[in-house]
């Protein structure tokens, strides 16, 4: 059984700045993947030979460019953006189930987060 | 990503202290970090044994209405005082409110301000979510420690909140979360909650004849059975219907007659007979044990 446990942490002002800037980084990434996604899809509906857009895809391609594109998100750790993109996926899952709405863009200072991966 | 004692260790940035050590064990699936009021917190996933199924200490019956005044009448007749933090705070969220309305746009005292008032909601919340645990399970004075069944109403709180001078008063009390967390909770003790059905006259049929009156306003807390002549309490007779509702449920007899199973007093019905499902597919029962 999974069972989550929420604690709250005690952060000094360097790492608090480190948590916000992670948090913030998931939100850049889910962002690009969002906005990458619905180019990737009008581009597939418009022609189908072209490969439909998944997360799985999606973190591929971030990963080849983020290098160069945005150095700074080898700052935080690589959970953020690898994690947030596969939400994404989890989001679009559940609206294709009919068990959710549309994903949104997410903004800044609202529910701030990023999850991390035991591995 | 590490946890040892109230300590988490973050990739890339080091030891981080939390306010308390994780309290279960098993394999760490994932964390995610989230900021609340400014406030950080992270929920750790873990993959824990199934928890022992605790069976209620009896397998006793309740009906339990909700309400506006109290959070919950059970129908022994105990009642459960709400700790209304929203009306109890509201002095001091308008002044926030206030302060943070009056301040520049863009400015660093527009931030302060409005760090101060997400303080205070996020303290209202917490004020109710303990409360409301509480009161679905964790002190010895809780519901699914003590009833297998529980009764309650299946209520339209959306509808509900559509009327603006009800609206704050039940926001307040939570009522479909206290519904949320009662039916999982049942769950985990191989429990069950039944769920009245939308249109069943809790309030307004007497627990005791079954004699029911057109209209009730809200504002009657008590009334007299014109056929039997009974004092009722409105709350702990509308309890008492619940309960009498589920006991025909269990029963396997259909809602109309539940009126008539009201004559017979707790521990007269089916009360042990939990495994049995409802007949008719109009009883809404949340949860079945397996």
């Amino acid at each position: 059984m999974l069972t989550a446990h929420r604690i709250a942490l005690d952060p000094n002002n360097r790492q608090s700045t480190w948590l916000a800037r992670a948090a913030g980084t998931a939100r850049f990434a889910w962002n690009w993947a969002l906005d990458e996604w619905q180019r990737q899809y009008a581009a597939w509906k418009a022609d189908n030979r072209r490969p439909r857009p998944s997360e799985a895809a999606l973190r591929r391609q971030l990963n080849a460019i983020k290098r160069e594109q945005f150095p700074w998100m080898l700052e935080v750790t690589k959970c953020a953006p690898q994690m947030a993109i596969m939400q994404l996926g989890r989001a679009f899952g559940n609206f294709f189930a009919g068990r959710a709405r549309y994903p949104k863009f997410r903004r800044k200072g609202v529910d701030d987060r990023f999850t991390l991966s035991n591995d | 990503m590490k946890v040892s004692g109230s300590h988490i260790r973050i990739p890339k940035l080091g030891w981080v202290r939390m306010r308390e050590p994780l309290r279960f064990s098993g394999k760490i699936m994932s964390a995610t970090v989230s900021r609340t009021a400014d406030r950080w917190f992270v929920s750790i996933t873990v993959d824990t044994d199934d928890p022992p199924r605790r069976p209620a200490e009896n397998q006793g019956v309740v009906g339990v209405d909700v309400g506006v005044a109290a959070l919950a009448t059970l129908s022994t007749g105990e009642t459960i005082p709400g700790p209304k933090p929203h009306t109890a705070l509201l002095k001091r969220l308008r002044r926030l409110s206030r302060s943070l309305s009056r301040k520049q746009k863009g400015s660093r005292n527009r931030a302060r301000a409005r760090r101060k008032l997400a303080r205070l909601h996020a303290r209202t919340a917490n004020i109710r979510q303990d409360a409301l645990h509480k009161l679905t399970s964790k002190l010895t004075s809780e519901l699914t420690r003590r009833f297998h069944t529980i009764v309650i109403e299946d209520l339209n709180v959306r509808g509900m909140l559509a009327n603006r001078r009800l609206a704050r008063s039940i926001a307040d009390m939570g009522w479909g979360e206290f519904r949320r967390q009662l039916e999982y909770k049942a769950a985990r003790r191989g429990g069950l909650v039944v769920a009245a059905d939308r249109f069943f006259a809790s309030s307004r049929t007497c627990s005791a004849c079954g004699h029911q009156l057109e209209v009730l306003p809200l504002s009657v807390r008590r009334w007299r059975c014109r056929a039997c002549g009974i004092l009722h309490d409105r709350d702990v007779n509308a309890a008492r219907n619940l309960l009498a509702y589920g006991l025909a449920v269990l029963n396997g007899s259909t809602a109309s007659s539940a009126g008539c199973q009201a004559c017979g007093e707790e521990g007269s019905g089916g009360g042990r007979k939990a495994v049995v499902k409802p007949a008719s597919t109009k009883q809404e029962v949340s949860f079945v044990p397996a």
